[in-house]
């Protein structure tokens, strides 16, 4: 029997436990970071307890950021709720990049690829993140498409209008086919990172890896475009709008700047960088406004 | 622009998802158009009027024209 958004009960969601899981997961891909382990045990802390709290604390704070998150913003707004867990997610962010250097047998891995790579510049650093939010993101998304509600339901922070948490067959695809987007977007950012970092020898096969992925992100955006309906296909175009508007005067502004030596020379990575990082905050927040999720500045274009 | 698409579609007991279904939209558009944060185009709009029987003005409201007349 069908029923209505208003009739239904609301279901509670997993999403600290999910949150537990993933950090307790991305600590263990890290290795105590020297200088706070320095610090600590320089405080009278046994080496040993320090590389375990070290391991252990990130852990505790991402809970304690969600679960204090979730009892400040009770009875609050949806704006107030998320900007407080942004502050309180940043804090237990900077936490865990303090004790841990995350990733710490990647560079390595790389390195077997294309050889030891130079320090990131600026651009690098952005490539690296926007490529890791990218895959994370993408993983996610591509988690509930392959699940469904079950996904749904453990990424859930507060409780969710279960219509809203119904995940259905047809839309199941439209998430796997966006996380591929997305997966195949990060390893292209990642692999230009490499490809920048790499010593000019080693610099072919990061390239064509950075090709390869960005052909094979074209195959579900182009999918996604045909099988969207009339307000996806809006959401897309606005956001193209506002980063369109944005980047314009964005690049005249740095333009200006740069002829009286104000700023330095960007180069295509720095346009291209420019123009993700703006697409994926403007397509966000135009869907999030259109969605009721995010109206803290306003209407889209 | 207000409309009375929950209203209509809570008396035929249909979901979201169901309504979905039978526009050929997905269940985001059908719960942006209940709560007033997207107009639908005139072709989603006649469809809607048909799939209930009724003229599009019967369904959907424009407020300000509604206060201007007044």
């Amino acid at each position: 029997m069908a029923r209505t958004a208003s009739a239904a009960p609301r279901a509670r969601g997993h999403g600290v436990i999910t949150l537990a899981i993933l950090g307790a997961l991305l600590a263990a891909t890290g290795t105590p970071d020297v200088e706070t382990l320095q610090s600590v045990t320089d405080a009278g802390i046994p080496e040993p307890v320090a590389r375990i709290g070290m391991y252990v604390l990130p852990v505790v704070a991402i809970v304690l950021a969600m679960v204090i998150g979730q009892a400040l913003g009770k009875g609050r707004s949806v704006n107030v709720r998320w900007l407080i867990y942004g502050v309180l997610g940043a804090f237990a962010g900077f936490f865990l990049g303090l004790c841990l250097d995350l990733f710490a047998a990647v560079p390595g891995l790389i390195a077997l690829v294309s050889g030891p790579l130079a320090e990131p510049g600026i651009i690098e650093i952005i490539l690296w993140s926007l490529g890791a939010l990218c895959i994370a993101m993408g993983v996610m998304v591509g988690l509930i498409g392959l699940f469904g509600r079950p996904a749904v339901a453990a990424f859930q922070i507060e409780e969710a209008d279960p219509e809203c948490a119904e995940v259905r067959k047809s839309e199941r695809s439209i998430f796997t086919l966006s996380g591929f987007a997305m997966v195949t977007l990060g390893i292209a950012c990642c692999a230009l990172a490499v490809a920048r970092q790499a010593e000019e020898a080693q610099r072919v096969l990061p390239v064509a890896i950075a090709f390869v992925s960005a052909l094979l992100s074209v195959w579900p955006n182009y999918t996604l475009w045909r099988r969207f309906d009339e307000m996806q296909r809006r959401h897309v175009v606005d956001g193209y709008a506002v980063s369109a508007i944005v980047v314009t005067l964005g690049g005249f502004v740095w333009a200006g700047l740069q002829a009286i030596g104000q700023v330095p020379p960007i180069d295509a990575a720095g346009v291209f960088v420019t123009l993700i990082f703006v697409q994926i905050v403007a397509t966000s927040w135009v869907t999030s406004s259109v969605m009721g999720t995010t109206t803290l500045f306003g209407k889209p274009a | 622009m207000k409309n009375r698409l929950r209203v209509l579609r809570a008396e035929r007991a249909w979901s979201q998802a169901d309504l979905a279904d039978k526009l050929g939209a997905s269940r985001q558009t059908v719960n942006a158009i209940e709560t007033g944060r997207y107009d639908p185009s005139l072709p989603l709009a006649f469809k809607i009027a048909r799939l209930f029987g009724l003229h599009i003005e019967e369904i959907f409201f424009d407020e300000a024209a509604e206060a201007a007349a007044e």
